[in-house]
């Protein structure tokens, strides 16, 4: 009871805080006339965070009414948000704030046309507040061309039912183990990885980010495509599909999604995004069936046991301003939106992960609280291969994992194929 | 008796059993089926929770799920899309046909320098993938004052209709007698007279048949849709579509629901003017 009082008033002491903040910010912040503000925003519709970013919004819209307005643009489809965003930088019309997940940075700032947050950030309190790290991720040529905003860690989760038919109650430590345990579950007629090739191979290209780094551990992606640790570890994703459903060639991820929500499959890998669907979607009252587990070792690997692939999975961006008005105008929106109150809300509807420092919540389902802890105990936390690679390879990566797993070519060639991307 | 039997077959048009009579019949079942299944899996799938549809996806729901049609009109505002896609896509198809048969006309009437080389240019145009044009559609549109306009979206897809539609309409404007447009001529009808009273109405099932297919490319169309309108009472249905899904995860009923309700006005199109589009597709507008 004690405790619970004491989170509640603790609650209220940070709301109430950030809340005067606000009403602070707020009065200081006087344009000569009311700033309209576009933001084409994916975070509508059913997404998971879309309930708590609407409130947000018209929250803000509210504290600074008659001096800020901001007007969502709702994106109900991503691949169309990403080609009408890099249509838009393409034609020199950017909108005036943006969110993106899978561009390169990089490729931005080579339009010249983002804003640089470095002025408003640099020894600022607000700057405090960001993870580890995470600002000079997203600084490039000394700008700071976007704000980090929800972040992720891969691990694992398994279906504790379905491993204890195989006779395990806890995961393998070691890749070589994990593959034991693959055999017994497929002698009971389990999947024991539910994988795809078809889309951007999302789960499967997270698996190959998590053996990288087992093989070839946190430095493997700066000695390129060329270290050997790339093909060691497409021989054993090839050997995963040994294991995975028959209709793993070509499927997407509501294949692999379904496979494991349905009790089909008994081992999966996404983001914390995922993770409240465990008791939503799953049957057989999955949500208290499924325990988080760290990515194995690889025996001989230059990997640490409990790294794993992490990323900054959304930035917050905005065009460039002439006017300084509306430069200051989004700051203090971006201000708003990452303040501690309403990371708290969306993780709590969304599963989302924040690249702003946050107490852990006990609140939280456990498997999120196991990554969590799990992330904040990690050796290393490394981007994942569609972050670290140019964008020709990520988007090759899918063709070439199809030729891998229907044996077109071998471990050396799915490296090779992946190389041609660079060309 | 035997009198009887055989009046009967002749009159109600039965046959005596063939095995080319059965291979006959076992084939339209089957294409039937083929055809129509898809459909029907739809619109149970539609009824169904998204649990039941990745656990069973071919059984009948437990609870018929209702609330799957109230959620797509909820949380897309469906009526309002579906309102705009009938508005662009009948004024994009009536553009287009009317553009598409002049040029038809002139193309296959007259015989002039650059007739070919016109044609196929425009042939060419069916080839373009047009997603690989949006950076061009987007500074036109956008430069022209009609971003996030209905009259925007008209206008790209009566235009980028053209190819297609004129290919079919000359094929069969090809195929009219020129001995009437001559007599039109001797009796006084002058270039817009033959074009507007001969040509253009005994065209009328290719353009019916163009027009058909430019409606449903219209109805369908998302990229565009999306790329160049900003504001939801713009938007058309294909939008509306795409609520459901989001980065990681698709609420495949409701979003079912949603293309259950967005096919009816295609359907009912087709059956008001089936007579047209069939009687379009088999004489010669579509053949190559």
């Amino acid at each position: 009871m004690k405790k619970l009082l004491s989170l509640i008033l603790a609650a209220i002491l940070l709301f109430s805080l950030s809340a005067s903040a606000f009403a602070q910010s707020s009065a200081e912040f006087n344009p000569k006339e009311e700033i309209t503000l576009n933001f084409p925003s994916i975070w509508v519709g059913t997404d998971s965070k879309a309930p708590v970013f609407a409130e947000m919004v018209a929250a803000f819209n509210e504290a600074y009414k008659g001096k800020v307005n901001i007007v969502i643009e709702e994106q109900t489809d991503y691949q169309a948000y990403r080609d009408k965003i890099r249509t838009m930088i393409t034609t020199g019309n950017l909108p005036d704030l943006f969110s993106v997940d899978v561009f390169k940075l990089n490729d931005l700032v080579a339009s010249g046309k983002l804003m640089d947050f470095a002025p408003y950030l640099t020894d600022s309190e607000w700057a405090k507040t960001f993870s580890d790290g995470s600002l000079q991720e997203a600084t490039v040529e000394n700008q700071l061309v976007a704000i980090p905003f929800e972040s992720a860690g891969f691990g694992l989760y398994y279906n504790t039912e379905l491993l204890e038919k195989a006779g395990y109650t806890e995961f393998p430590k070691t890749y070589d183990e994990m593959f034991v345990m693959a055999e017994k579950l497929k002698e009971q007629d389990i999947v024991a990885f539910p994988l795809m090739t078809g889309e951007n191979a999302w789960t499967s290209m997270l698996w190959y980010s998590n053996i990288l780094l087992a093989v070839g551990g946190p430095e493997v992606y700066n000695r390129g495509l060329d270290d050997p640790a790339f093909v060691t570890a497409a021989e054993v994703l090839k050997k995963m599909f040994d294991y995975t459903s028959s209709d793993a060639v070509g499927a997407g991820a509501a294949v692999v999604n379904g496979h494991f929500l349905n009790f089909e499959a008994a081992v999966y890998t996404n983001g914390p995004w995922f993770l409240p669907r465990f008791a939503k979607e799953g049957v057989n009252d999955l949500g208290n069936k499924v325990k988080f587990a760290l990515p194995p070792e690889y025996t001989g690997g230059m990997g640490t046991f409990g790294g794993m692939a992490g990323t900054v999975q959304a930035y917050l961006c905005a065009a460039k301003q002439d006017n300084p008005e509306k430069e200051q105008a989004i700051v203090e929106f971006f201000k708003f939106i990452t303040q501690p109150e309403w990371l708290y809300k969306l993780a709590a509807t969304a599963g989302s992960m924040f690249s702003i420092k946050l107490e852990a919540n006990p609140d939280d389902i456990q498997v999120k609280q196991d990554l969590a802890s799990a992330m904040a105990a990690a050796p290393y936390l490394v981007k994942h291969f569609n972050d670290q690679m140019p964008t020709a390879v990520a988007n090759g990566f899918p063709a070439a994992l199809d030729e891998l797993v229907l044996g077109e070519v071998d471990a050396q060639g799915f490296v090779q194929l992946l190389k041609d991307n660079l060309d | 008796m035997t009198t009887i039997k055989q009046t009967f077959r002749q009159a109600s048009g039965h046959k005596r059993f063939t095995p080319a009579n059965l291979f006959k019949w076992l084939l339209i079942v089957f294409f039937a089926f083929y055809t129509l299944f898809p459909l029907l899996w739809l619109i149970v799938s539609s009824f169904k929770t998204n649990t039941e549809l990745f656990g069973n996806p071919f059984a009948l729901p437990e609870v018929w799920q209702f609330v799957n049609y109230q959620n797509a009109f909820r949380v897309s505002g469906m009526l309002m899309m579906m309102g705009n896609s009938i508005f662009i896509a009948l004024s994009a198809t009536l553009l287009n046909v009317v553009l598409a048969s002049m040029l038809a006309y002139c193309l296959s009437r007259f015989t002039f320098k650059g007739n070919g080389a016109i044609f196929t240019m425009f042939s060419a145009g069916i080839l373009v993938p047009l997603n690989a044009l949006m950076v061009p559609y987007f500074i036109t549109i956008t430069s022209i004052g009609l971003y996030n306009t209905r009259a925007g979206l008209i206008l790209l897809y009566a235009a980028t209709g053209i190819p297609m539609s004129t290919v079919i309409i000359r094929g069969l404007m090809e195929g009219i007698s020129r001995e009437i447009e001559e007599a039109a001529y001797i009796d006084g009808c002058g270039f817009y007279g033959r074009f507007t009273r001969i040509v253009f109405p005994l065209s009328r099932n290719g353009i019916m048949t163009a027009a058909t297919f430019q409606f449903i490319t219209c109805w369908n169309e998302f990229v565009f849709a999306n790329l160049l309108t900003s504001s939801q009472n713009i938007r058309t249905i294909q939008l509306g579509i795409r609520y459901f899904t989001n980065q990681f995860s698709t609420d495949f009923v409701s979003m079912y629901a949603a293309i259950v309700i967005s096919i009816v006005p295609s359907i009912l199109l087709y059956m008001i003017f089936q007579n047209q589009i069939i009687t379009g597709l088999s004489s010669g507008a579509v053949k190559g």
